[in-house]
């Protein structure tokens, strides 16, 4: 009768359907969530969040280069040739060290053998939120949970904005590979993009108490120093940033400068203590943070910095030791204290 | 458990099915409600398993004092047992719901310091309280036939409706379970229940989910809301909380049906109402039916003079804030619900003379209005999102944008049109299939086994399936 096909061929086709897709989805496989990249592909769409912890999984490498929007424009090309290894970069905008802490779990329990771990690390990082990534994190890709395996594979949205996004790119006969190792951002740089992109805040009356802050940092540096103590065979080196005499200028006005480079003093002493640590730091790089044509804004710089790091930490400029933390610190509360950063205003 | 993942759509599910048809096919009827009570478990337990104890408690309890009542004849005892199961079942449902309430409001009261007990409120404590109530009173009444204990903790436990309802009655529930006929597998039954499963589950994961990111975003940023943002705010809940909740009856509607089980129907197309007595007789109608029977019958309804009926109607619009949850706003909520009766009774002559437009017009402001306290973190909260419609200014936020991108369903038609367009008209969409469309349980009503019935349902249930995939959670769960 008419009620029983109905319902038989429902289940049938219900069934067909859903099996279908995710027979699709895994033979696509366009967060390489089951191996290495699938010779259907040319092209991969590559987001952060979605692409990073199929990279960790798959790929081989024997470095790994994490850190926020401040290495998403390191060459990897030229970090490979001036460190001598074969790097996969896996950066989190606005990340905390959660997500650091998550996709290098991940790269460990891959089959690679990790000689080298390059972390950015920032204030940002010190200060933030120890036990959350910046934004949700689809789990399901970053657990070898089969179980969640239904989430992946019966996912329309990763279907259309991956699987079809791959093949219309192959098609169209564009080539990235699922790591994407150039990121330049659009940007126009100079002080007037810098000034523009952030209103400069007025002087506040408090000052941020470093001890205030202290249980969260503590959360943050042993998200680190677990991983750099589970792995004393494999070398971490922490790299500090240049953030532009603007952002300084807003750090002093919001009544933060003093408890973040007491952080960033602790963060040393800390992590110095470790035999498989190097540290590097390049916030006090005057020549390049005075001049504002390396910003788009008060933080982010051009590729050319990213480059200019990754060829000094190869030379060896800007190392931290035990035996010069403190007097880097402390000139570099200096020069923040006295730059004048009114005659940058003026005009304005 | 939810309904909306892929372990019960795959797993429970289906295995629950053929236990069940299976063991009735073998006339093994006590194991196929045994296989349901397992199941119900199950779901209830999923993601919990201490919520189980509390369940089962209350169950074993009530079923106790029922057991009671049938033995023992004296009126004063009686009326005891009644007091003391009423007490009790209360007492449950308040420490774990409004306990630190209470504690929080005397702290600022008496200035004291006691300490919030860390309880995590079991799922659907609301609603089985409530059913097991009525079934406490009916006890009482002598109107329980001497059902086993299998066949009430079915009626209280049954999955469909455990964790948001409707709220059932013993009389309507039992007498199924009970009912050789609905043991075998039934294709028309099970048809109906495919496409109110379907219907539910696009309701939540394809409309309410959907709308539910801008709301989760306008009540996190009020005070940056432009005017567009803060009406969209407040219509995208509307939007929510009626295809989210309804989504979800019509999916325990749906489930039933598959087992031969026919659930009360919980709504009517509610938005449709002219007036605000009409919109409770639409909306959670077994909320409303508990409450007339049980809260404002006894009270004395309408049959103690006019001012007597006002303040009835405003208690049991008062408790209904109350059950809704443990905060001002929802009190204030229902005190404005009440209210509204009253003054909807009190001027009924004037007010029917309204031409229908205006007087749908109007009761669809309160209505929106009033959802913008039950939803908000507080009520200064409320007051500045509704402030925030004078803010000026349109076009949606960079942040909001980005998370809107996400689905499928919304980032195709972006491409072509400005997202405010797309906003606008899948807003104007699911209005227009709240007010206009039949309702899911017209639907079933109808149901045909035809090729219209089956593409639309095909359709719903595999573009949901594939769309279960981002963080949900139903809004009557904290009920």
């Amino acid at each position: 009768m008419a009620e029983k096909r109905w319902a038989n061929w429902f289940l049938v086709a219900f069934f067909a359907t859903v099996l279908l897709f995710a027979a699709v989805m895994y033979v696509t496989d366009p967060l390489l969530q089951y191996g290495t990249e699938s010779p259907l592909f040319t092209y991969y769409e590559y987001s952060e969040i979605y692409s990073n912890p199929g990279i960790a999984q798959h790929y081989k490498y024997d470095a790994v280069m994490v850190g926020t929007s401040m290495i998403e424009n390191t060459d990897v090309q030229e970090c490979n040739e001036l460190f001598g290894c074969d790097m996969v970069r896996l950066p989190y905008s606005g990340g905390t060290t959660y997500n650091m802490k998550t996709i290098l779990d991940i790269c460990f329990q891959s089959d690679n053998t990790i000689k080298t771990v390059y972390w950015e690390l920032d204030e940002y990082q010190l200060f933030a939120s120890s036990t959350e990534p910046k934004s949700p994190l689809p789990e399901y890709l970053y657990r070898n949970d089969h179980l969640e395996d239904a989430s992946y594979l019966l996912n329309l949205d990763i279907f259309y904005h991956y699987t079809v996004n791959n093949a219309l790119g192959t098609l169209k006969g564009k080539v990235q590979p699922a790591a994407r190792e150039a990121d330049t951002w659009d940007g126009t740089f100079g002080k007037e993009s810098v000034l523009a992109s952030v209103a400069r805040p007025a002087v506040s009356q408090t000052q941020q108490q470093f001890a205030d802050a202290k249980a969260q940092i503590d959360g943050n540096l042993n998200n680190i120093t677990t991983l750099v103590a589970a792995h004393p065979d494999t070398e971490f080196v922490f790299f500090m940033v240049p953030f532009s005499v603007i952002y300084w200028d807003h750090s002093l006005r919001n009544g933060e400068f003093d408890s973040h480079m007491d952080a960033v003093l602790y963060a040393m002493e800390t992590l110095l203590e470790y035999d498989n640590v190097r540290l590097y730091f390049y916030q006090n790089e005057t020549d390049i943070i005075t001049n504002l044509d390396n910003y788009k804004d008060y933080s982010h710089y051009g590729k050319w910095i990213n480059s200019f790091m990754t060829q000094s930490m190869a030379k060896g400029h800007g190392r931290v030791t035990k035996d010069n933390y403190r007097q880097i610190i402390e000139n570099m509360r200096e020069f923040v204290y006295s730059y004048d950063y009114e005659s940058i205003y003026q005009g304005h | 458990m939810l309904f909306n993942s892929y372990e019960f759509i795959f797993v429970l599910l289906p295995v629950t099915l053929i236990g069940y048809f299976v063991l009735n096919k073998y006339k093994h009827y006590t194991l196929g409600k045994l296989v349901l009570i397992a199941s119900s478990l199950v779901f209830y337990g999923y993601f919990n398993p201490s919520y189980l104890w509390i369940m089962l408690t209350s169950i074993v309890l009530n079923f106790l004092i029922n057991k009671a009542l049938r033995k023992v004849q004296k009126h004063a005892i009686r009326k005891a047992m009644l007091a003391g199961g009423l007490v009790a079942n209360i007492a449950i449902l308040f420490y774990f719901k409004y306990f630190n309430f209470l504690i929080f409001n005397l702290n600022a009261i008496a200035s004291t310091n006691f300490q919030l007990i860390n309880v995590v409120l079991p799922l659907g404590i609301s609603f089985f309280t409530f059913q097991q109530l009525s079934y406490l009173v009916d006890s009482y009444r002598g109107d329980v036939p001497d059902y086993s204990f299998i066949s009430y903790t079915l009626f209280v436990a049954f999955f469909p409706q455990l964790v948001a309802g409707p709220i059932v009655l013993h009389g309507e529930m039992v007498p199924q379970f009970d009912d050789i006929e609905k043991k075998a597998f039934n294709y028309a039954s099970f048809g109906k229940g495919i496409e109110a499963f379907s219907i539910g589950l696009a309701k939540k994961v394809l409309i309410a989910d959907n709308f539910g990111k801008i709301v989760d975003y306008g009540f996190g940023n009020i005070p940056s809301l432009n005017s567009f943002e803060a009406i969209m705010t407040i219509l995208a809940y509307t939007i929510q909380i009626y295809f989210d909740f309804s989504g979800y009856c019509d999916m325990a509607t749906g489930i039933a049906w598959m087992f031969n089980i026919q659930l009360p129907q919980n709504f009517n197309s509610p938005y449709k109402a002219r007036d605000i007595s009409e919109f409770w007789k639409r909306w959670h109608m077994t909320l409303t039916r508990f409450l007339t029977k049980y809260v404002y019958i006894p009270l004395g309804g309408n049959r103690k003079g006019a001012a007597r009926t006002y303040i009835n109607i405003f208690i049991v619009f008062l408790a209904s804030g109350i059950w809704h949850g443990a905060g001002y706003t929802f009190i204030l909520w229902g005190a404005l619900h009440g209210i509204a009766q009253v003054v909807n009774r009190l001027f009924k002559k004037s007010l029917d003379k309204i031409p229908f437009a205006a007087a749908w017009f109007l009761n669809f402001i309160f209505i929106n209005v009033t959802w913008v306290y039950f939803r908000a973190p507080s009520i200064a909260d409320a007051h500045a999102l509704l402030g925030r419609i004078f803010s000026g200014g349109f076009g949606i936020n960079a942040t909001l944008t980005h998370t809107l991108l996400q689905p499928v369903f919304i980032s195709v038609p972006a491409q072509f049109l400005p997202l405010v367009i797309v906003v606008i008209a899948f807003t104007v969409m699911a209005l227009a299939i709240a007010l206009f469309a039949k309702n899911t349980n017209e639907r079933v009503a109808a149901h045909r086994p035809n090729v219209k019935t089956w593409i639309v349902s095909y359709i719903l249930l595999v573009c949901c399936v594939l769309s279960l995939s981002s963080v949900s959670s139903f809004l009557y769960f904290n009920f």
